[in-house]
C-alpha cells in the first residue's frame, strides 16, 4: 500500500532523525527539576503578588493575558467560518422531526447527566483563580454538555436549547467584553490588559483582580462557540440525512 | 517506583493511541483511536501534575473532536446515500 520510495525515504529520514531525538531526550532533566527562571518568577507573580491560587489560571488570564486575547480571536475566527461554511443548513427547508427516539434509559441519563455537566462546567468557569479550570475549560464542558443533549434526546431537543442566537450573544460578549477589558486598563493610563481591580484574599472567588472577570468572559465566548460550533455541524448532518444538498 | 510504572504506562498508551491514528485507514476506527489517544493523554497531563491541561484535553480531544469527525463522516456517508451512490 505503502510505495516504496516513501518507505526508503522514511527509512533514510529516520536513520538520521530518531538517534538525533534520542540524543536530545537523553540530556532532559527529570520530571519536576526545573531550572528556569521565568516559572519561578510566574509563581511569584501570580500567587504572592496578584492572590490566584492557581498559578495557571494568572499566567492565562493576566501575566500572558494578551496572548489568550489572541487565542479568543483564533476561536472566534474558526466559528465564524463553520458558521460561514455550513450556512446553507439554516436555509435550507425545515424538515419535519422524526426522531429515532432514544430509549427511556439513555434520556433519563441525559436528564440527569446534561445539567450536572453544565453545572460543573460553570464552577470550573468560576473557580479558575483558586482551582483547576478556568473559562476555557468551562466553556468547552458546557459546550459538550450540549452535544450530550443530542445524544440522549434527539435533535429537537438539543435545537430547543442550542438556539443559534443566544450563543451567538454569548460568543460576541465573550469575546467583545474581554477586548473592552483591556481597553478600560489603557482608558485608566495604564498598559494594555494590567490588571488593576484589586488582588482580594487568596482562595476567595473573587480574588487576583480582573482574572475571574476574564474567565467568565473566555467562558461565555467558549460555551457560544461550541454550541454554534456543534449547531451548525448537526444542522447539515440532519438536512444530509434528510436528502437535502450541501 | 510506583510513579514511574504509571507515567510508563501512560506514555506507553499515548504512544500507541497516537500511532493508532495515524496507522489507521478506515476514518470511523481512526475517530474512535483519536478519542482514545485524547483520553490517554488526558491521563498522562494529570499524572504529570497538569490537571488544568488535562480538563482541556479530555474535553477537546476526548470529546468534542471526535463527536464533530463522526458527525463529519455520517452526514457526508448520509448525502452520498441520498444522491444513490454507494459506497
Amino acid at each position: 500500500m505503502i510505495g516504496r520510495g516513501r518507505f526508503v525515504g522514511f527509512a533514510a529520514t529516520a536513520a538520521v532523525a530518531v538517534p538525533l531525538l534520542a540524543a536530545a531526550g537523553s540530556g532532559l532533566p527529570g520530571f519536576g527539576d526545573y531550572r528556569g527562571p521565568y516559572g519561578d518568577l510566574a509563581d511569584i507573580a501570580g500567587v504572592t503578588l496578584r492572590h490566584a491560587t492557581n498559578a495557571v489560571t494568572a499566567l492565562v488570564f493576566d501575566l500572558r493575558a494578551f496572548d489568550t486575547l489572541g487565542e479568543e480571536f483564533i476561536l472566534f475566527a474558526a466559528v465564524s467560518a463553520v458558521t460561514l461554511l455550513l450556512r446553507d443548513a439554516e436555509t435550507g427547508p425545515d424538515v419535519p422531526d422524526h426522531p429515532r427516539r432514544r430509549g427511556d434509559a439513555v434520556r433519563l441519563f441525559g436528564r440527569i447527566f446534561v445539567p450536572l455537566l453544565a453545572l460543573f462546567g460553570i464552577t470550573l468557569a468560576l473557580h479558575g483563580q483558586v482551582t483547576p479550570g478556568g473559562g476555557f475549560q468551562g466553556g468547552a464542558t458546557i459546550g459538550t454538555a450540549l452535544l450530550l443533549i443530542w445524544l440522549t434526546d434527539g435533535h429537537a431537543a438539543f435545537a430547543r436549547i442550542a438556539r443559534e442566537q443566544p450563543l451567538e450573544i454569548m460568543e460576541v460578549v465573550g469575546v467583545g467584553g474581554y477586548a473592552l477589558v483591556g481597553l478600560s486598563s489603557l482608558a485608566a493610563g495604564a498598559p494594555f490588559l494590567a490588571n488593576l481591580l484589586p488582588a482580594g484574599t487568596p482562595g476567595d472567588i473573587l480574588s487576583a483582580g480582573q482574572v475571574p472577570v476574564i474567565s467568565v468572559l473566555v467562558g461565555l465566548a467558549v460555551t457560544g462557540g461550541f454550541g454554534v460550533m456543534f449547531r451548525k455541524f448537526l444542522d447539515a448532518l440532519r438536512r444530509g440525512i434528510h436528502g437535502g444538498e450541501p | 517506583m510506583m510513579p514511574d510504572l504509571l507515567l510508563g504506562l501512560l506514555f506507553v498508551m499515548a504512544a500507541a493511541g497516537g500511532a493508532a491514528v495515524a496507522l489507521n485507514r478506515k476514518p470511523h476506527s481512526q475517530v474512535y483511536a483519536m478519542a482514545f489517544y485524547g483520553t490517554a493523554l488526558s491521563l498522562l497531563f494529570l499524572a504529570l501534575q497538569g490537571p488544568d491541561v488535562a480538563l482541556s484535553e479530555i474535553v477537546v480531544g476526548g470529546a468534542a473532536v471526535p463527536a464533530l469527525f463522526l458527525i463529519t463522516i455520517r452526514a457526508e456517508r448520509a448525502l452520498r446515500r441520498g444522491r444513490g451512490e454507494h459506497q
